[in-house]
């Protein structure tokens, strides 16, 4: 995520005037280009109330359009033209083809469909063009700079940037209030059935918001390619930016995103310029301060033969699937603890894998180079570690619902994630390793072998993650979980019942994230290596889908899940280089044909005869923005 | 407005309770006194702010101005699940319950929303067999207990009605806010919530919204006629009827 480092012009350590000039004007342009991206996503929400994850690959896709142009044409000038004809198309396609089917759907089949989405853009990106860095140059129009004062002159390609992105802002002011779309549209993002209301055809409405709003994604790529450069995952960091953007300005609102874009990019270029090691921290922290503004038999059977039979693929297989076998276990108790919330409680969170990440790295940072650490007492402290920081994300985060709760707990992950990224608290980027060996209990060193440690490391997962489960169907039977199963199908009426639902919904995600401190420790154990990819919203991105894919409804679900996905991570190495290319149709297939997960078509039969017609599905959505 | 009341104490009363929603106000300059053993019904066209009051009673809005008394102590601005603990229950105008869950799940779910202390908040439902019967005499109460097994969601529409009262009931509410008990139901299940209406009236401190005029005038012991917000008149059922200001303004060719 080097947005923005890459390419500023070069800035003295003293702040004099030209140097605040320069920031002042970088800001400017950044908050214009994050205008672009974050337009094109709040007018998605507001009007379709669709969460685009995959907004920041579209942009991704126009700073790539701009490279292959410039390349093939020499200029990227004609990629404008060509950025915007093909974000029209893509955004036509993936309207009708995919997006206009999932409307109705919940959040978490959002998220998902847009993350495989991310997956197929990446990994076509890397088809196409590989993996690496590349310059776009300024077109030799502008390369030069602007004069401004005597020592002091300006890029004349930012100044056309800022030309351009003030051109469209108003295009777009002049469309949103002034046209009779625009009028539908205003009205679609207060009230969604306002639309019918005024009798104009809904998919028409949709397809342009879907069309403009990419369009403008990757017309904000091409203009950016030549001041950042063009990388993979360059989409990353913008549509995190983008997020806290349409927070703070207000769903749906095209004139808040603007105005909220110019003051992040302005406190982000700013705070870069003089105190770079907060900036990243202090954006995330508007987020909170934006908000606050508006306010049976069968199965038994079933696993017991599941667990058998991990017990006993030690012995079967090689050590290598051994260790593959460990790193399922380790996400089967990530995603068990983040059912938790999501299938119990009905919260979808996407920062889960932070405290998943901060167990980790307690791991690394109490285990002294010289020698390993009593689990005993690594395990309780990673475990109060994660649980601590669940409490608190979860005291300011679960004041918000549906989506704002998604990006509340994103947006705390990320904070998490650029923590460890930007620091040289757990190595950086580049992460760390442990002191080996790591396995003993008291001070007594487990004399393990090389040979022996990875088998160790696989029964305790194994033991910690039965552990797990079996601590979690007591809680679903207890007092406790029928609160929490109250919440997620009708949390308003709890309330009227008398229940402070905040105190148990806060209670939920401490434990869940303690849960997800003990997989993460098992990581820390298992690998020896922290990175700051653990912390990352990708990881918690996977886990929603293992949980997908295994079936919300269920507690064995998340285990099969996890365990499915890892296999099918291996499958897909096995047969192509094309990992991710895999994963994300089967994810596409998983979110479209496949609503209840695995567990779904594996017992029909039995599920339907244990919950009849299952109504809670319509009231887990109604925690929607307008539920 | 001479009208005598029965003298049992006050349970809850208001104070010129106010709320506004942007320019708009919903109620305005409210005071009434809910009494023990006293069924108080509300009556006045749609928009007259009656809904906007029961919600303000239950602590589901907060009021903009104004107080709310309960046993002589200001609650206002208390959140709803806060109420219920106290002792005000109610029932939604639309029906709200957890579809997915059994009838009896729904009720218990009530009961424990009052009585579970946290100590036992780890301890296995099925144990908890003193929440259990307490939620089975609250469906009793309403004529349900045969449908505890069930599903709530797949109930006929005045089931669900009934299960609604339970669920308030169970709590052993001193306040029992009733919106609409009787929209949407038949003859025959009117007939039957009646019966159950008149009984709860006697140990509770009732206030009701209601549209069925006939119904109300039966069962009434005193009654608010609201209009734009604010008290157009309060008395007994037959001043109401006899009120000409009242005649004028909403019961229209009706009495």
């Amino acid at each position: 995520m080097g947005r923005g480092d890459l390419a500023l012009p070069p800035t003295t350590d003293r702040m004099d005037f030209p140097g605040l000039l320069a920031q002042l004007l970088n800001g400017v342009q950044y908050g214009l280009l994050l205008f672009l991206i974050a337009s094109g996503l709040t007018l998605i929400f507001g009007v379709m109330g669709i969460i685009n994850l995959a907004h920041g690959s579209l942009f991704m896709i126009g700073a790539y359009v701009a490279f292959l142009v410039a390349r093939q044409w020499g200029s990227v000038w004609l990629a404008l033209p060509v950025a915007v004809a093909a974000g029209i198309a893509l955004g036509l396609v993936l309207e009708r083809g995919l997006f206009r089917h999932f409307y109705a759907r919940e959040h978490l089949d959002q998220v998902l469909l847009t993350f495989a989405l991310i997956l197929l853009f990446e990994e076509a990106r890397s088809l196409l063009v590989g993996n690496d860095f590349y310059s776009v140059p300024v077109p030799s129009l502008l390369d030069f700079s602007v004069p401004i004062t005597a020592g002091f002159s300006y890029s004349a390609y930012r100044f056309a940037v800022i030309g351009i992105c003030l051109a469209l802002a108003l295009a777009m002011f002049w469309w949103i209030e002034r046209t009779r779309m625009g009028a539908v549209i205003r009205a679609a993002a207060e009230k969604p059935e306002m639309v019918d209301v005024l009798g104009i055809d809904a998919r028409r409405v949709h397809m342009a918001v879907f069309a403009i709003g990419t369009a403008l994604a990757l017309v904000a790529g091409v203009l950016a390619a030549p001041l950042y450069s063009v990388y993979p995952n360059m989409g990353d960091g913008f549509l995190i930016i983008s997020f806290v953007v349409v927070v703070i300005g207000g769903l749906g609102s095209v004139s808040g995103a603007f105005w909220s874009a110019l003051v992040i990019g302005l406190v982000d270029t700013l705070g870069k310029g003089y105190a770079p090691k907060l900036a990243g921290l202090a954006v995330y922290v508007l987020i909170r301060a934006a908000h606050m503004i508006p306010r049976g038999t069968s199965g038994l059977i079933g696993l017991g033969l599941a667990a058998t039979l991990l017990a006993v693929l030690p012995l079967l297989v090689s050590p290598y699937y051994v260790e593959l076998g460990t790193y399922a276990l380790i996400s089967a108790m990530l995603a068990l603890s983040l059912q938790l919330l999501v299938g119990c409680t009905g919260l979808v969170s996407l920062g889960h894998a932070a405290f998943y990440g901060l167990a980790a790295y307690t791991v690394y940072l109490v285990t002294p180079a010289s020698r390993g650490l009593s689990i005993l007492v690594t395990l309780p402290l990673a475990v109060v570690v994660a649980g601590l920081a669940a409490l608190v994300v979860g005291a300011l985060s679960l004041r918000t619902r549906g989506f704002f709760f998604l990006m509340v707990t994103l947006a705390f992950g990320q904070m998490l994630f650029f923590l460890f990224h930007d620091t040289k608290l757990g190595g950086g980027t580049d992460g760390a390793f442990l002191a080996r060996p790591l396995l003993s209990i008291f001070d007594w060193q487990l004399p393990l072998s090389r040979r022996q440690r990875p088998y160790a490391v696989y029964y305790v997962s194994l033991v910690l993650l039965a552990a797990m489960y079996l601590g979690l169907v007591l809680i679903l039977r207890s007092l406790f979980g029928r609160v929490l199963e109250g919440i997620r199908v009708n949390e308003h009426r709890m309330q009227a019942l008398g229940f402070d639902t905040y105190r148990y919904k806060l209670a939920a995600f401490t434990i869940a994230g303690m849960l997800a401190g003990v997989a993460g420790h098992m990581w820390a154990m298992h690998r020896g290596f922290v990175n700051p990819e653990l912390i990352g919203w990708h990881r918690s991105a996977e886990a929603l889908l293992m949980i997908l894919l295994g079936g919300l409804t269920t507690l064995h679900g998340p285990i099969l899940g996890a365990l499915a996905y890892t296999a099918l991570g291996e499958v897909a190495q096995l047969i192509t280089e094309r990992q991710l290319l895999v994963e994300g149709l089967v994810v596409l297939f998983v979110v479209i044909a496949l609503p209840k997960g695995l567990s779904g078509i594996a017992l029909p039969r039995i599920l339907r005869r244990i919950a009849p017609a299952d109504p809670a599905k319509a009231t887990v959505a109604g925690a929607g923005p307008n539920g | 407005m001479a009208e005598a009341r029965p003298s049992t104490p006050p349970v809850l009363a208001t104070y010129g309770l106010t709320r506004n929603f942007g320019g708009l106000v919903a109620v305005r300059d409210v005071s009434i006194v809910l009494r023990q053993g006293e069924l108080h019904a509300v009556i006045g066209p749609n928009g007259a702010g009656k809904t906007t009051l029961v919600n303000m009673l239950s602590g589901e809005i907060r009021p903009t101005a104004g107080r709310i008394e309960l046993m002589g102590r200001d609650v206002a601005g208390a959140p709803s699940w806060r109420m219920t603990g106290l002792g005000v229950g109610r029932s939604f105008q639309r029906t709200n319950i957890f579809a997915s869950l059994t009838v009896l799940e729904n009720v218990r779910l009530a009961v424990q929303a009052v009585s579970a202390s946290a100590r036992h908040l780890l301890r296995e439902v099925s144990r908890e067999t003193v929440l259990i019967e307490r939620a089975e005499r609250a469906l009793q109460h309403v004529g349900l207990a045969d449908a505890a097994p069930r599903v709530a969601g797949v109930l006929s529409h005045g089931e669900q009605r009934q299960l609604e009262i339970a669920m308030a009931l169970a709590s052993g509410p001193k306040v029992l806010l009733l919106d609409e008990p009787l929209a949407g139901m038949g003859p025959e299940e009117s007939q039957r919530m009646t019966a159950l209406l008149k009984g709860l009236a006697r140990e509770h401190a009732l206030l009701l919204i209601e549209h069925d005029m006939d119904f109300v005038f039966a069962v009434a012991d005193w009654m608010t006629v609201m209009a734009e917000g604010t008290v157009l008149a309060e008395g007994r059922p037959e001043a109401i009827r006899a009120n000409t200001a009242v005649q004028d303004a909403y019961l229209g060719g009706h009495v």
